[in-house]
């Protein structure tokens, strides 16, 4: 279990469990919580989130999708110049009037970062749910 | 005064408005480094692209492929497929994880000065060869499209115009130059594209039946020569080692990109991680169209210019003078005969001017001038942007945390990166006159080979492995480094027997680019140095930073 972090609870919740004078906010303030600010979190802290199951399948998921992503575009990639220059007469095979092999390769790179870009932005939305949920329980001290 | 003349005024005055707008928006040094995280995903998207399109990319690439065809356009390819690395590895741990510079992300593990110090001395020196190579071609390039203004003049101005934007308005005016120029270089490239493809009633097709009937020699390792057209391979990455060079090449931009201090500082002029995701996505988008774009300026200057109509060129009298005084009479009718079908004659072949050349073929005097103020404009943005980046690393790297241990306060820490700024601009404006007449061209390589080397094995094995140490950490970017410097100086880039090269002697590493062995120099480095070492400091740091970079806990703003 982590000790709570962070002293800002939701505007909801200020209301339901503080008074609204600021008197009575700052009381709640010295209470005891640990403000976010780079220092103050120890870094046995860091290694219990580090450590955490939640977090861990958090990092695990991504690079699950980064690891190959990395590896097919830069197969990819290095294979044009590869053939290129070592495969000259494959590559010089005509498709369409003089469009060759070689040049509709090389204009497929383009679309081939696009589409890798396209998958990891989808991607990372479902990333940026479980980074949120789990800022989220950090932060209100939930882990 | 002339045309191209007041285009370049007009650019200078609206830059200038931005930067007094943004002089008053700059107090904090959070501002003053980072425009305050005030940019959108979409308008960083625009900066970066604006930062990478350098008048190299404008203009050499077309120029590339105006005169070797295919091998230009698979040159171009790398530049875009570059980002995915920055978009997957590198755009978000570093915004979550950062504050100013490429070292923070370090420091945010090894908390040690002396990373801080090696980091910051990268950044300064891919910073410095970038943009000499950039001052020089900005002289080279403004003079030959405006023979009135001398070389020096032009870097002089070049230099105290980015100055005033740096120092003044901070990277909110460095961001919003870079934003104006960016849509002004896409303007432009897209109408010269239209206009080439009208030429070619817009056929594909057709157009690539105009590029096969151009063709160029290829000399073979046994002396025999072949005949080439423009669609295929072969015509500039050929002999024994052109592919590997090519291949070289790709390396160093796959890994350098994501090296680059002035595009690494981008990711902090925006609010969270998610808008750096989102401005890497704009900026591939606008940069993945300027160069398939560029292609059709390439090959539309070969088949609508011609390669023997493309070079530093004379008009009027001063072209007449020069076929009268042409000695050899077939020359001479070769000459005359280029005046009358063009206008001007050309005194020596250069591929830079190929996009302007071709500017002039479609679009007169007029565009002409425009196309010469958008080179003008991209040179002067990207030599801000460079210019913000190293003052950052100097001031927040080696002043405020190196000398003054943290303590220094904020109007310190500008007033700093201020006179840094000034003396980066002194230095960089000394050296680009001191190196005029050399060919400068492989300095921009070599600022990848080193971004390469040096910085991305130690941002991507900090981000990634526990087991990295600090003296891996600087033993990786110290060989990367020397590697990449040593390589190149031993290479074809600086070394040959034809009296070009700065010097003549048969070059010992058979490669123009070093990347192919100084990236994994630089890994090794970083892994030896790691496996010798123990650093239980290190290792505890690697939870924080993993933490910081995956979540964005602790992040600055």
């Amino acid at each position: 279990m982590l000790m709570p972090l962070h002293p800002d609870p939701k505007p909801s919740d200020v209301a339901a469990s503080a008074p609204p004078d600021p008197e009575h906010r700052d009381q709640a303030t010295s209470h005891g919580h640990v403000s976010l600010n780079v220092g103050t979190v120890s870094p046995a802290q860091f290694r219990q989130i580090a450590e955490h199951p939640e977090f861990q399948a958090l990092v695990a998921r991504k690079k699950r999708f980064i690891w190959p992503a990395i590896a097919f575009f830069v197969v990819y990639y290095f294979l044009l110049p590869a053939l290129v220059g070592y495969f000259p007469k494959v590559m010089e095979t005509r498709l369409v009037g003089q469009i060759n092999v070689a040049y509709v390769f090389a204009l497929s790179q383009f679309f081939m970062a696009w589409v890798v870009m396209a998958l990891y932005v989808v991607k990372a939305r479902s990333f940026d749910k479980m980074e949120h949920e789990f800022v989220r329980k950090v932060k209100e001290g939930r882990l | 005064m002339t045309t191209p003349l007041m285009m370049f005024l007009t650019f200078i005055a609206l830059t200038l408005v931005i930067t007094y707008w943004a002089s008053r928006r700059t107090k904090t040094a959070a501002e003053f480094y980072s425009a305050g995280r005030s940019i959108t995903g979409f308008q960083n998207g625009w900066a970066i692209a604006g930062d990478y399109m350098s008048a190299a990319s404008f203009l050499g690439i077309a120029g590339l492929i105006a005169f070797y065809g295919y091998d230009g356009f698979m040159y171009s390819v790398g530049w875009l497929v570059a980002y995915l690395t920055v978009l997957l590895i590198v755009a978000e741990p570093l915004r979550n994880s950062g504050k100013y510079t490429m070292a923070d992300l370090l420091a945010a593990r090894f908390r040690e000065k002396k990373v801080r110090a090696v980091a910051a001395f990268s950044t300064l020196t891919v910073s410095l060869l970038y943009m000499i190579a950039q001052m020089v071609g900005a002289g080279l390039i403004v003079n030959l499209l405006i023979p009135g203004l001398s070389f020096e003049v032009i870097v002089l101005s070049v230099g105290v115009l980015m100055l005033v934007y740096v120092v003044f308005g901070g990277m909110l005016a460095t961001t919003w130059v870079q934003i104006v120029k960016a849509v002004l270089l896409m303007a432009g490239t897209i109408l010269l594209s239209v206009l080439v493809l009208k030429q070619f009633g817009f056929s594909l097709i057709g157009f690539f039946d105009e590029v096969a009937k151009i063709t160029g020699v290829v000399k073979q390792a046994d002396g025999s020569s072949v005949v080439k057209n423009f669609t295929q391979p072969g015509l500039k990455y050929n002999g024994q080692w052109g592919p590997l060079d090519l291949i070289s090449l790709g390396v160093a931009l796959i890994c350098g990109t994501a090296g680059l201090p002035h595009i690494l500082v981008r990711f902090y002029t925006v609010p969270s991680a998610k808008a750096a995701r989102t401005s890497v996505v704009w900026a591939m988008i606008l940069i993945g169209c300027f160069y398939i774009m560029t292609t059709f300026l390439g090959f539309g200057a070969a088949t609508l210019v011609g390669k023997s109509n493309i070079g530093v060129f004379a008009e009027g009298d001063k072209a007449t003078a020069i076929v009268q005084a042409e000695p050899d009479a077939a020359k001479r009718e070769t000459l005359s005969k280029q005046l009358a079908e063009t206008g001007y004659v050309v005194k020596s072949s250069n591929s830079n001017l190929a996009a302007p050349l071709l500017a002039r073929k479609l679009g007169g005097e007029w565009l002409l001038s425009f196309v010469s103020a958008i080179a003008f404009a991209t040179i002067l943005a990207v030599v801000a942007g460079l210019t913000i980046a190293s003052s950052s690393a100097f001031s927040h790297d080696v002043w405020q945390n190196v000398i003054r241990g943290g303590k220094a306060t904020e109007k310190e820490s500008i007033f700093v990166a201020r006179i840094a700024a000034g003396i980066i601009g002194v230095v960089s404006i000394g050296l680009a006159i001191a190196l005029k007449s050399q060919n400068v061209a492989f300095l921009v390589g070599l600022a990848f080979a080193v971004a390469a080397a040096a910085n991305v094995p130690a941002i991507i094995l900090a981000i990634f492995w526990r087991g990295f140490t600090t003296a891996g950490m600087i033993a990786g970017m110290v060989s990367g480094l020397v590697s990449s410097i040593v390589l190149i100086v031993l290479s074809p880039a600086v070394m040959g027997t034809d009296g070009k090269h700065i010097i003549n002697a048969a070059a010992i590493f058979p490669l123009e680019n070093p990347a192919i062995l100084s990236v994994p120099i630089g890994f090794l480095g970083a892994v030896v140095g790691s496996l010798l070492t123990r650093d239980a400091k290190s290792e505890a740091g690697h939870a924080e930073l993993l933490v910081r970079a995956h979540t964005g806990l602790h992040a600055e703003g």
